[in-house]
């Protein structure tokens, strides 16, 4: 009996299986392209990797359904490029993920994607982008907001579409002068016969959807672009392949999230074994995220905290750290617990908003071109960010204690005080080696720019909570719910500043979107800690 | 749980020896002066003040977002109110180190940490009353400069009684006055003063028209142009006498000529210089109060007519329409600067100042805009005044030998700025090259203790300009308050790790 339920649940994962197979038989795979070198956004990288940036940035997505067949971005950018003809611009690739925008220029506010003929025939986008212009020519550093913007970046999509149909984006060979790559239509025709030659046989392959003649040619044109040189060191087109490919991430927040709930569902029974177990998965959810972490740092040559993407995973990564060297220490269980719920929803939300937050790796804007400043400061502010998380989901732990009605023990206490020290030293440290740096690349230590003044503000908040509670101001649940509430300073110097605010010097990690979330976020913890108050005032009373 | 020894705190507090509480206590009963220092330094006081402090900041930066970064500095980071509060901050730190006096050996970390903030804020202090901060903009193909642009504004006056040349800080944004209270300024050296009345964000030089005698009087017309489209208004002032425009060019698109007779204008060949723009010519009436107006593109005239002071005409430029405001004889052009409220995306900053002496007599009120300098006469003293950004002279020539920008491949984008400066010393004409790249500023006179101590000329990249690589913008800092706020922020981390994590064997 149970082998024939293994056997039938076989047989639905393989039927599963074979559904991708035969879409992709319908095309001649461009997998062989994945390790071509690309120059793009100012670095070299795979083709696997161009294409799936080139179509989050079209499309918001790496893989789109057109025509009811579902295409990856390998096979829908490598179509563009083999067979660049008019029937693209009828097709729905290009985002407007903007609702206000949309309602505004009469498109239908539940879809989000819309092909090039239908924006380019929309009279309002165009007086839109039109105005846009208008404000950038007056003003070349006028910073866009609201419509503008949406109507902006959407513009931006169209132009990066008719380049990718145009073929300018895909820049293949090395010149033998200068650091400009070309593209196959920009090569002589007398010294680039061989290259030309390569590409319209991948073309006519393509078209005739011929795999062997298809893999032939490009093949060729891999080892002849080995040939002509100029690319990075093979390990690290294959390391960027293979990392593009793991989802390292992903993975890392499923073992997180399966550690939280072995640890919730062990809470009471089979305590130990549970315990191991959640250690166990929380442990090798971390390993991951430290493989991901480290192939970014020697893909990108620098520390992984230079865009809000990176930061959100670094903040997720340093809590699982803090709490796994707590839990080593006092193997008490609630920093795991605490950590695992921050962990998972930074993971998640970095995983699922790539419009907010860009995956891609990206050269650094030149202030930001100094690895030591970059790992001290930036590197302490962050970790500081991670503590406070951790104190943040120790403090929920507590709460949700009162909640339930039961009395949290001192040594939880303790133990959120604990990640708070923790916070603190590297908050001021990092504040301070933020101003060392500002002394340096911008000439002065301390100037009031939103940036450095929230983190002063956090600083500030979090000093007077350990403050009031040595002075006995304030008892254990006031340290859990001023947690809490210190905690929404944190977001606002992380997030506010450069997606609310969006004033001052740190503009490099400006961006928009996400507001709603994290309002969200913010009005759901101020019923939390209301809800725990009351429970709290009715469990005095009784 | 506290590892901090605070007096009166709970928890931990059973451990220590109750004599020492019992003398804590027993101090502040007999000494007043002791009770003083308790109260100065408790702990409900440095709760208020780190309170306050992070309110006002985490207002100001919404009031930087919403309005300017000047205002937020005025009305808070730098608002006496604010540095008093910090003063209160620094009184306060100091008094909680000595109400754990004598002290033990586990409060090293909490007294290391309380010191190292006064020392970083005393750092601040020095750096802003003795250094500064300011920018110079350097082309390779231009002069060694002098001196640099700081950010204070400052009004300049050339005193009668030595010609020396005073500076006062003086900020228009953040000056309230009008005629009835005007704000007023000594000038050092006399008993006269300085009267401002008025203040404005938007001067432009604006067209008068003055009563003139001999070759300069003429016909004078004053016209404003305005467009509703293009949310703008022209003033302009056009005479026949010597000396005065006669002629206004619309943008380069068109040609307003105002000219005594018929042949003095122009014949409007379509192939001469002014091609087939269109065009508007203005001949003053007999009467003196009248104008006689035509309106044509290249040889054809579409329409013509006559004008009175306050008539109004569409153009037909698109809607561009004409108002002849004022026509006067015997006049001519005079420009002074004035408010033009009409525009208020262009024009500098700038004061209306008159001259009193003790009687209280008063001079006529003139117009001072940024960067002019104004004479004002009150009888037979005269008091030149200027109104900019304070330049400070540096005691050497700084030149810029060479810029580059290198960019990312395959892209515009900048990877980094690269300026080779010639530093020169005024008295020995010693000179020095230096590399400023991003995130590497150079120094002058340089070397280990002009750098550790501050005592130093700091250059760091600010600006470039994309469409002119021979220019760049440097940013200056002359901070002796360096070492202070540098051993103060070592201070603060190594004190609070201490208090953390380093527990003393006793």
């Amino acid at each position: 009996m149970k082998h024939s339920r293994l056997i039938l649940l076989l047989a639905a994962l393989l039927s599963l299986n074979l559904t991708p197979i035969t879409t992709v038989l319908a095309q001649v795979s461009p997998k062989s392209l994945e390790s071509l070198v690309i120059q793009q956004g100012g670095r070299k990288k795979p083709y696997l990797v161009f294409t799936e940036e080139t179509l989050c940035s079209l499309s918001g997505k790496t893989a789109l359904t057109l025509n009811g067949q579902k295409q990856d971005a390998m096979t829908l950018i490598t179509g563009l490029w083999m067979s660049p003809d008019d029937s693209w611009k009828a097709k729905q690739l290009i985002l407007v993920s903007n609702l206000p925008l949309r309602q505004h220029i009469g498109l239908d506010p539940l879809r989000k994607l819309y092909s090039w003929n239908q924006l380019t025939s929309n009279e309002a986008l165009a007086k839109e982008i039109t105005a846009t212009a208008e404000t950038r020519r007056r003003d070349p550093k006028a910073k866009l907001v609201g419509l503008q913007k949406e109507a902006s970046d959407v513009g931006m999509r169209m132009g990066l579409f008719e380049s990718l149909l145009k073929g300018d984006d895909f820049k293949i060979i090395m010149p033998l002068s200068g650091n400009d790559w070309m593209t196959s239509a920009q090569i002589d025709p007398t010294e680039g016969k061989e290259i030309i030659e390569f590409i319209d046989s991948m073309r006519s392959a393509w078209t005739q959807n011929n795999a062997t003649a298809f893999n032939q040619s490009t093949d060729r044109l891999l080892s002849l672009q080995k040939q002509v040189g100029g690319l990075p060191p093979d390990w690290k087109i294959s390391l960027e392949v293979a990392y593009q490919k793991a989802h390292p991430f992903r993975w890392a927040w499923i073992l997180y999230a399966t550690a939280g709930i072995v640890l919730l569902l062990s809470r009471n029974s089979w305590e130990r074994r549970g315990y191991q177990i959640a250690w166990l998965l929380a442990g090798s959810g971390f390993l991951l995220q430290a493989a991901g972490l480290l192939s970014r740092v020697l893909i990108a040559g620098r520390p992984p905290v230079t865009n809000m993407y990176e930061s959100v995973i670094w903040v997720a990564f340093g809590t699982i750290l803090f709490a796994l060297i707590f839990e080593t220490i006092y193997r008490a269980g609630s920093f795991l617990l605490g950590a695992v719920p921050v962990a998972v929803a930074s993971l998640i939300l970095a995983d699922s908003q790539p419009v907010i937050l860009d995956h891609s790796i990206h050269p650094l804007t030149p202030v930001l071109r100094d690895n030591f400043w970059l790992s001290t400061h930036v590197l302490s502010i962050t970790l500081s960010y991670a503590a406070f998380a951790l104190s943040l989901g120790v403090a929920h732990v507590a709460l949700a204690q009162v909640i339930a009605g039961k009395k949290p023990t001192a040594i939880l206490y303790t133990y959120l005080y604990k990640t708070l020290q923790v916070g603190v030293l590297l908050l001021a440290t990092g504040t301070i080696l933020g101003g060392v740096w500002a002394n340096y690349s911008w000439g002065r230590f301390w100037d009031w720019d939103p940036k450095e003044t929230w983190a002063l503000t956090a600083l500030l908040g979090y000093l007077i909570l350990l403050h009031g509670r040595i002075s006995g101001l304030w008892g254990g649940f006031g340290l859990a719910v001023g947690s809490v509430i210190a905690f929404m300073s944190v977001l606002m110097a992380w997030y506010g500043v450069n997606f609310v605010l969006g004033a001052g010097l740190h503009s490099y990690g400006f961006g928009t979107g996400g507001f709603p979330l994290v309002a969200t976020f913010v009005g759901c913890e101020i019923l939390f800690v209301s809800l725990s108050f009351f429970r709290k005032q009715k469990l005095r009373s009784v | 749980m506290s590892v901090h020894g605070t007096a009166g705190s709970t928890g931990s507090t059973t451990k220590r020896p109750l004599s020492r509480a019992a003398m804590i206590a027993e101090r502040q009963r007999r000494s007043s002066l002791w009770r003083l220092v308790h109260l100065l330094g408790s702990l409900k006081l440095a709760l208020v003040l780190l309170g306050t402090i992070a309110i006002a900041i985490a207002t100001a930066t919404f009031t930087e977002a919403h309005f300017d970064a000047a205002v937020a500095r005025a009305w808070i980071y730098k608002a006496p109110w604010f540095i008093a509060w910090l003063g209160v901050l620094c009184i306060n730190l100091f008094a909680v180190t000595l109400t754990r006096w004598p002290w033990q050996k586990k409060h090293t970390g909490f007294i290391i940490t309380h010191y190292g903030i006064i020392l970083l804020l005393t750092g601040a202090v020095i750096g802003s009353k003795l250094g500064f901060e300011g920018n110079v903009t350097l082309r390779t193909d231009g002069q060694p400069q002098r001196k640099i642009v700081t950010d204070r504004s400052c009004i300049q006056v050339e005193s009668p009684s030595d010609s020396y040349l005073y500076l006062m800080p003086l900020d228009t944004r953040f000056l309230h006055t009008s005629v009835a209270s005007s704000k007023y300024l000594p000038v050092p050296g006399t008993a006269l003063r300085i009267g401002i009345e008025a203040v404005s964000e938007h001067l432009s030089p604006q067209p008068h028209l003055a009563p003139a005698s001999g070759k300069a009087a003429g016909t004078g017309i004053l016209l404003d142009f305005s467009s509703g489209m293009m949310k703008q208004t022209l003033h302009v002032g056009l005479s026949t006498g010597e000396g005065s425009p006669g002629i206004y060019d619309f943008f380069g698109r068109a040609a307003i000529t105002l000219a005594s007779n018929a042949v003095a204008l122009s014949n409007h060949d379509p192939e001469g210089p002014q091609g087939k723009k269109p065009w508007l010519d203005l001949i003053p009436g007999c009467d003196g109060k009248s104008l006689e107006y035509r309106i044509g593109r290249g040889a054809s005239v579409t329409s013509s007519g006559n004008l009175h002071q306050d008539d109004q005409l569409p153009l037909g430029w698109a809607d561009w329409r004409l108002h002849v405001t004022k026509i006067a004889t015997n006049s001519a052009v005079v420009t002074t600067p004035a408010p033009d409220e009409e525009n208020t995306q262009s024009g500098v900053p700038g004061f209306r100042a008159f001259l009193a002496d003790q009687s209280g007599e008063k001079s006529f009120p003139l117009w001072v805009a940024s960067g002019e300098v104004v004479p004002l006469v009150l009888g037979k003293e005269m008091v030149r005044i200027g109104y900019g950004l304070e330049l400070r002279p540096i005691p050497f020539s700084i030149a810029l030998v060479d810029f580059q920008v290198p960019r990312d491949e395959g892209t515009e984008t900048p990877s980094d700025f690269r300026a080779v400066i010639r530093f020169k010393n005024t008295k020995t004409g010693a000179e020095k090259e230096g590399l400023i790249r991003m995130n590497h500023p150079t120094s002058y006179p340089g070397g280990l203790l002009a750098n550790m101590t501050g005592f130093n000329y700091k250059f760091s990249q600010a600006e470039w300009n994309p469409r002119d690589l021979k220019e760049t913008t440097l940013q200056v800092l002359y901070d002796p308050g360096w070492l202070p706020k540098w051993i103060g922020s070592l201070a603060i981390c190594l004190g609070i790790a201490t208090m953390f994590y380093i527990r003393p064997r006793e």
